[in-house]
């Protein structure tokens, strides 16, 4: 029987003694006298009856008298019940194992952080006894996976990051079930800190006990690559596009010329660029890495660091980006000030020169060319740029808009910014060519309007339904010229005083958006506000189609338990690439300490932890000495009851 | 010197006593002189009109039996006793079937029988009666008609004393054929085991009822029959028809003595519906109570 056991094993053998009561029996059987009798008449009713029931009295009373002796030699065995034994039908057990990617961090022999934990994991079970119910369950920051404990053994570490508070909410609510008196929790990790910070960790249910087991590596030494991103991807004859890296130490020391090389291919083929920098002791360094991109197209590769140290998964990061030329836009001024501050697209200029990262990883560039408009010279070669901007423009011949026709259908695009010099009969050539999303009106309407409504659908607008992001109803004007009808294919933008200030129209593949203000600050002070500058660009953005153009990659981090580093064409979406890196908070091998793990999972004192010690003193105790765990008195108990129940039925069978 | 405390009766009339004796005549009037000594203060004495012995005086005796002679020449009070006179046939059946071997070696239920038998037949012969005999198994095995006289009182005895054969009996009509075999009323006393089926047994019995007979029953039983006293195991064996039970003794003993009370109280009650004196007698109890009874019943025959 499991958890039961013999201190003197060989007054087992006296347990052969059973068998005296049968030899007595057979040696003293008592011997049948034969008595006659006038008639057994009265006897035959009365023997059957009595017959069967002394059969049955017999056997119970040799099977007393064997027992008794059994017992006895079991007393004198000293049998004992381990300790495990009766605690493991009150128990209940979730044994949690850490495989989040810092498990992988290996020791001076090349032995894991998670090959320790899956032996420390086997010691932890075989220690129980088989009926504690026992749940064992691989725990990261992805998600817990349960299985058996033989799966368990084959399991593999994952790059997902810690998240204890995950793991330890499931094992509570798993234990919240169990009626069992006895319920543990057995978390075995590598204590790494960042693993706690991640969410509130929900206190365990009332009884509910907690034991850590360590099996991290103390004053480890890790350097990781933190990120590696492709900060300019705008290819400019001026400037080349570089790769930034970041090294972070977390060992205390300081490491000199620490190599890092960056793989990539692309369009152009590979291109390979390594640089070092020195990386001082708990800190990071920055290294740039420039990057001969010169054609337009997607770049995927790694960034490798050669260095030697505990956790080898945060040595390489994955890069992938997009570089690209920015799109030329053509400033027209139609109104030169005295300085290069009054010009009339000073602003808009600046606004389009400014390299913001508006939409997260995806390219939003421009590159303005600025003339000043001259009537009768006409438009340069309009081939190559992607927009057109007339900024209070004050005419156009009938040659200026039949080139623009051309190149709007051509899928050029045109913003009009209206102005003092602008009117419907400066715009009547466009008028005339269909041009204009409307009719412009005869005067400009004058005093402070405010924008009152916009189309909260349109891809340039839709960014500000969400007033969070800029409330166009702050946008004022002092002046400004309105349409006065919409053209049947034009569409509304934007509205003031319930007047079309702002609208568009398809001109063959490409389009005209008229705005009924100035590009300065003649007619509204919306140079001066913080909407300025984002709703130019979306404009622009939206006239060189680079709203509609998708980010060709997602960078994203490990998410998922089978998720695996590395760059990978997403299977959803044809042209489109994910890369995915390492959490960079799973290469922080800071360690909690006990303290602050229980404290942080509102646990108080690791009971266990004194029960294991009281085990290991039992264990210590030398064979002969009274063990706590004894079962005399039971046995004695069982002997005497059986010695009183063997003496009550001898008396009966025998009298 | 002291005198030696006089021998009581009941010492004598100990059947293991009287068993070691081998002259049935002797030990029977032994017997009968014993108890008739021992009734000396009873009221059953003196109905006979025949002198038949001496003894003392005692306070509230009829002075009119006082023998006068012998006051004169011994200068003590004697009181002269007088049987009875012969009117009555007393004729007694007795079982010699097998199952009335059953018993000690010493004090079977044959022989306490026998013993009783002979001790009545002495008793009534004293008192004049005619006595006569019937031995009987599965059939009527000796027949003695009922007589009075010395001689016929010793070939009774040389009767019950002859070695025989004892079969098995399994019926009572045999009673039946004993009853028809005497016409004259008297008294009926009946030695036996009555080992029977009880209806058949009282409808033989009610025979002897039917012809006028008194008629009294000495059921004789052994104590091994009447209450098992023994212990552990034993093997229980019919000695008519050899069928052997092997039990434990003391644990069947209260069930075995309840079965046999419930069949005594069936007999009992049977026998009293039909005005039949049953006495039930266990071979350890002294031969008084039989004789007693016998003589309770002769009396009321006057």
């Amino acid at each position: 029987m499991h958890g039961f056991g013999l201190i003197h094993m060989g007054f087992l053998a006296a347990g052969l003694a059973v068998a005296l009561p049968i030899v007595i029996h057979l040696l003293f059987r008592q011997k049948t006298r034969t008595v006659s009798i006038g008639s057994v008449r009265f006897l035959h009713e009365v023997v059957r009856e009595h017959r069967r029931r002394r059969r049955v009295r017999q056997w119970v009373l040799l099977a007393l008298r064997m027992l008794a002796v059994l017992l006895l030699a079991m007393l004198f065995a000293r049998p004992y019940q381990d300790e495990t034994f009766r605690r493991g039908f009150q128990q209940e057990m979730v044994l949690l194992v850490d495989r989040s990617a810092s498990m992988l961090a290996h020791d001076t022999t090349g032995q894991t952080a998670f090959s320790r934990a899956l032996a420390k994991a086997r010691d932890e079970l075989q220690r129980l006894d088989q009926n504690v119910i026992i749940h064992t369950a691989l725990f990261d920051a992805a998600g817990i996976t349960e299985l058996p404990f033989d799966q368990l053994q084959t399991a593999a570490a994952t790059e997902a990051a810690t998240d204890y508070g995950l793991a330890v909410g499931w094992a509570g609510d798993v234990l919240a079930g169990s009626n069992r008196s006895l319920r543990r929790i057995v978390l075995i990790s590598d204590m790494q800190r960042s693993g706690l910070g991640r969410g509130k960790i929900a206190p365990l249910p009332d009884g509910v006990e907690m034991v850590v087991h360590d099996v991290g590596e103390a004053l480890a030494r890790n350097l990781a690559i933190e990120s590696a991103k492709a900060d300019r991807t705008e290819i400019r004859p001026d400037s080349s596009v570089e790769l930034r890296v970041v090294l972070r130490n977390y060992g205390a020391l300081a490491l000199q010329k620490v190599q890092v090389k960056c793989v990539l291919d692309g369009p152009d083929g590979r291109i390979e660029v390594s640089g070092t920098s020195d990386v001082p002791g708990r800190g990071s360094a920055v290294l740039d890495l420039p990057l001969a991109v010169k054609s337009d197209g997607l770049y995927k590769g790694h960034v490798d660091g050669a260095f030697d140290d505990v956790l080898v998964l945060d040595n390489r990061r994955w890069v992938a980006f997009e570089a690209r030329h920015p799109d030329r836009v053509l400033l027209v001024d139609g109104q030169e000030g005295r300085s290069i501050f009054s010009s009339e697209t000073y602003f808009l200029e600046t606004a389009l020169r400014l390299r913001t990262d508006e939409a997260g990883d995806s390219l939003r560039s421009f590159e303005p060319e600025r003339i000043v408009w001259e009537s009768g010279k006409g438009f340069p070669r309009l081939e190559g740029f992607r927009a057109v901007v007339l900024a209070n423009v004050r005419r156009l011949s009938d040659d200026d808009a039949r080139r623009m026709e051309a190149y709007l259908r051509s899928g050029g695009s045109l913003l009009i910014f209206a102005g003092d010099q602008v009117s419907r009969e400066s715009l009547a050539p466009l008028t005339k060519r269909h041009l204009l999303p409307g009719t412009v009106a005869a005067e400009p309407v004058n005093g402070r309007s405010r924008v009152n409504a916009w189309d909260t659908k349109h891809l340039a607008l839709a960014c500000f339904a969400d007033p969070q992001q800029g409330d166009l109803r702050r946008v004022a004007f002092n002046t400004f010229l309105p349409l006065e009808s919409l053209a049947a294919a034009g569409q509304t933008l934007l509205q003031a005083e319930d007047r079309i200030v702002a609208a568009e129209i398809p001109i063959g593949k490409g389009r005209c958006l008229y705005f009924g203000s100035s590009a300065d600050r003649d007619w509204t002070d919306l140079p001066r506000t913080r909407m300025y500058v984002p709703l130019v660009r979306q404009l622009l953005a939206y006239l060189t189609d680079q709203l509609s153009q998708r980010a060709a990659v997602t960078n994203r981090l490990v998410t998922k338990p089978d998720d695996k580093t590395g760059i990978a064409e997403d299977v959803a979406d044809e042209d489109h690439w994910v890369v995915t890196n390492l959490d960079p908070r799973e290469s922080a091998l800071d360690r909690v300490t006990l303290e602050e793990l229980l404290n942080a999972m509102g646990v108080q004192k690791s009971k266990t932890e004194d029960e294991s010690h009281r085990a290991e003193l039992a264990r210590a105790i030398p064979p002969d000495s009274l063990r706590p765990d004894e079962l005399w008195t039971i046995v004695t108990w069982a002997l005497l009851i059986v010695l009183a129940a063997e003496t009550l039925l001898a008396g009966r069978v025998h009298a | 010197m002291t005198a030696a405390p006089p021998i009581e009766f009941r010492e004598l009339a100990d059947p293991k006593l009287l068993a070691s004796v081998e002259d049935l005549d002797l030990i029977a009037r032994w017997v009968v002189e014993g108890f008739l000594h021992g009734l000396h203060r009873s009221p059953y004495v003196g109905f006979s009109v025949d002198f038949a012995s001496h003894r003392e005086y005692l306070p509230g005796d009829d002075l009119r039996h006082l023998n006068w002679k012998v006051y004169g020449r011994q200068d003590r009070l004697y009181i002269k006793q007088f049987d009875a006179e012969t009117n009555v046939d007393v004729h007694l059946v007795l079982d010699i079937s097998g199952s009335m071997t059953v018993g000690e070696e010493a004090v079977s239920k044959l022989r306490y029988a026998v013993l009783l038998c002979a001790s009545l037949a002495h008793l009534a012969s004293r008192q004049r009666d005619a006595v006569g005999l019937t031995l009987f198994s599965q059939k009527i095995d000796e027949h003695y008609r009922a007589r009075g006289g010395s001689d016929h009182i010793l070939s009774l005895m040389s009767a019950l004393t002859a070695a025989r054969q004892h079969p098995r009996a399994t019926s009572p009509l045999v009673l039946h054929e004993i009853a028809e075999l005497m016409p004259r009323r008297g008294l009926v006393v009946i030695i036996s085991d009555l080992y029977f089926d009880p209806a058949e047994l009282l409808s033989a019995l009610a025979h002897f009822r039917h012809f006028g007979h008194d008629l009294l029953v000495f059921q004789v039983l052994a104590p091994l029959e009447r209450r098992l006293p023994v212990d552990g195991a034993v093997k229980l064996v019919d000695v008519e028809t050899g069928e052997a039970l092997e039990t434990m003794a003391h644990e069947i003993r209260d069930s075995f003595t309840k079965a046999v009370e419930r069949w005594l109280d069936e007999l009992h009650v049977g026998c009293l519906a039909r005005d039949i004196d049953h006495v039930g007698l266990v071979t350890d109890q002294p031969l008084d109570v039989a004789l007693m009874d016998y003589c309770v019943r002769r009396s009321q025959l006057f």
